[in-house]
């Protein structure tokens, strides 16, 4: 081995899914996110994966992505809903990707393009994110230009849906209420969306009563916590990723592994971060460019050049995803879209 | 290890590129990079050994080697794939210093647009738990870039970008595929091109105000970033 290298825990993807669906029930449906490189985990990999374990539906945020994850997934619904007023509404078309919209000009454009089928949208309502969405002024506007839309055949509004701010019980509450008053309004507006959504790994498993027609699981399925205060298996996931690397260079007390900041990691900037190395506890004191250095004292013999150390994740003792946050003044999600994609990725048991 | 990438030149005239991509890009601007390098070459000779590695820390390491060859740098390391005529990695340490040089001179311009635009009302929470709130009715933007873009995270939360030459805060907490800007009385329209560094704002800001080195930033650029390149200012 002379480069860094990612595998997935096929069984821990297949157990995460599996518990998000014991915890949904069979009324609510997932929808698994795959943007950002399936959180850094490889696409590829991921997302015929979570579609075998039985997810119907995929979040891809934006059309580009879209269209990289329809070569890959034939057949399930994909979810992109971050749009340039004027993008490519064509192509998202031609490979049958849903949206997600928030203004009237995205509807104009859209109308432009001329879909041959009609569109599969969800309507975004801001409902104290204040991110995208329209604002509780502009949904009716928005509302009566997608109905007028929707009777000339060129789009379908299947869904209403909003994002929780996940700052606590009470603006949950708030956004889960503003979001029924949004579908009411578009309902006198004459749309008939099938489902609402709302929550996301946070909000489900805080609050169960966003989870509503479906739930956009992210991070947790990855089994990386999205709190502070629960670890991903208190919670009944497992991590799926382990991010390798090999000994390139051995010193007296000083080893180094061949993973730097050029593949994606973050130096750490609080103290205390070690890693196991054959079982023995070393410091980790600083990630270069291409390597990261180890010190400690050494095991004799039991340390080689070459030997493959689980520097992250699920089978590096120490040093989980969240520990890496921790030490690097982050949080899990950018410790892992970070990693780059050129690093090999493969599932551990196809070797 | 990253590749080259396909840079692709392009002509634009103020900060604006003739047919800029739909959501966010990154534009070396070769004639910044020329001054920065050839302030280096002044100081230091043509002996420096160039780090050009991580796709040169995410301004294209085939411009810069390209540029550095013309000035008559002949050492560089880059990752490989990338080949310049004149330059060979020699064994001194390779240096970043003409990085910092080059984000100095804005030689690099990471950009996105404007997806959302909204008026809200003082005491609106923004982002992600609610960490910052507007004190005053006031105009935000939401724009297409992210940590996953490499964008840092910042926390605390906080920052600034430049819209049309102005500086505006960051409002709350930078999430993976989206910033927010409060753009006070200004109201930014749909499309509109915010520089997260380059402009007003410096990459030099970023690495203070996050605690990474700039080859720490410039090697975490997300690949959803295409890389542009401009010749002139």
């Amino acid at each position: 081995m002379t480069g860094p290298l990612i595998e997935l825990n096929r069984r821990a993807l297949a157990v995460n899914v599996k518990r998000i669906r014991s915890l949904l029930g069979p009324d609510v449906a997932l929808m698994f996110a795959v943007k950002s490189n399936a959180y850094g985990h490889g696409m590829e990999l991921v997302a015929p994966e979570v579609i075998a374990q039985g997810a119907k539906e995929l979040a891809v945020l934006d059309i580009a992505t879209g269209i990289a994850v329809r070569e890959v997934i034939a057949e399930a619904a994909l979810f992109a809903w971050l749009l340039e007023p004027s993008d490519d509404y064509l192509a998202a078309s031609h490979h049958r990707l849903e949206l997600g919209i928030s203004t009237t000009q995205q509807l104009q454009h859209i109308a432009e393009s001329a879909p041959k089928e009609p569109l599969v949208i969800h309507l975004k309502v801001d409902t104290g994110l204040h991110r995208n969405g329209a604002t509780a002024k502009d949904w009716p506007e928005l509302c009566r230009v997608a109905a007028a839309l929707e009777s000339e055949g060129l789009i379908t509004v299947r869904a209403i849906w909003s994002h929780l701010a996940d700052t606590s019980v009470e603006t949950s509450l708030s956004a889960l209420s503003r979001l029924q008053e949004a579908l009411s309004v578009a309902t006198e507006a004459g749309l008939k969306p099938a489902i609402s959504h709302l929550a996301a790994s946070h909000g489900a498993i805080e609050l169960p009563e966003t989870r509503l027609d479906m739930v956009r699981f992210g991070i947790l399925g990855y089994g990386i916590s999205p709190f502070d205060d629960h670890s991903a298996e208190e919670l009944g996931f497992q991590p799926v990723l382990t991010l390798h690397a090999p000994v390139t260079h051995l010193a007296e007390e000083t080893i180094h592994l061949g993973v730097g900041y050029q593949h994606g990691l973050l130096p750490p900037t609080a103290q205390g971060a070690r890693l196991q190395v054959a079982g023995v506890w070393l410091d980790l004191v600083a990630v270069e460019a291409q390597h990261t250095v180890l010190r400690g004292v050494l095991p004799d013999a039991a340390i080689h050049q070459g030997m493959r150390v689980p520097v992250m994740g699920a089978e590096a003792p120490g040093a989980s995803v969240e520990a890496w946050a921790a030490w690097t003044n982050t949080i899990g999600d950018e410790v892992v879209v970070r990693l780059h994609p050129d690093i090999p990725r493969r599932f551990a048991d196809s070797q | 290890m990253r590749s080259s990438g396909t840079t692709r030149p392009i002509a634009f005239a103020m900060n604006r590129p003739a047919s800029p991509p739909h959501l966010r890009w990154a534009i070396t601007r070769t004639t910044a990079l020329r001054e920065a390098l050839n302030s280096l070459l002044g100081h230091h000779g043509p002996n420096v050994h160039l780090d050009l590695r991580a796709n040169a820390y995410g301004l294209g390491a085939q411009s810069v080697a390209t540029v550095a060859a013309e000035l008559g740098f002949r050492h560089a390391t880059c990752d490989p794939g990338v080949s310049e005529a004149g330059l060979v990695t020699d064994d001194s340490p390779p240096d970043a210093q003409w990085l910092s040089l080059a984000h100095e001179h804005h030689a690099q311009l990471l950009q996105a647009r404007v997806v959302n635009s909204k008026r809200v009302d003082a005491g609106a929470e923004v982002s992600y738990g609610g960490e910052y709130q507007t004190t005053r009715a006031t105009h935000l933007a939401l724009v297409a870039i992210g940590f996953a873009d490499g964008v840092p995270r910042l926390h605390p939360v906080g920052g600034m970008v430049d819209a049309h030459g102005q500086r505006y805060p960051i409002a709350g907490r930078i999430t993976m595929d989206q910033l927010i800007v409060d753009t006070g009385d200004t109201a930014l329209s749909l499309g509109d091109i915010v520089t997260v560094w380059g402009g007003t704002v410096s990459a030099h800001e970023w690495s203070t105000w996050s605690h990474r080195s700039l080859e720490v930033i410039g090697s975490g650029l997300g690949t959803r970033v295409e890389q542009l390149v401009g010749g002139e200012r």
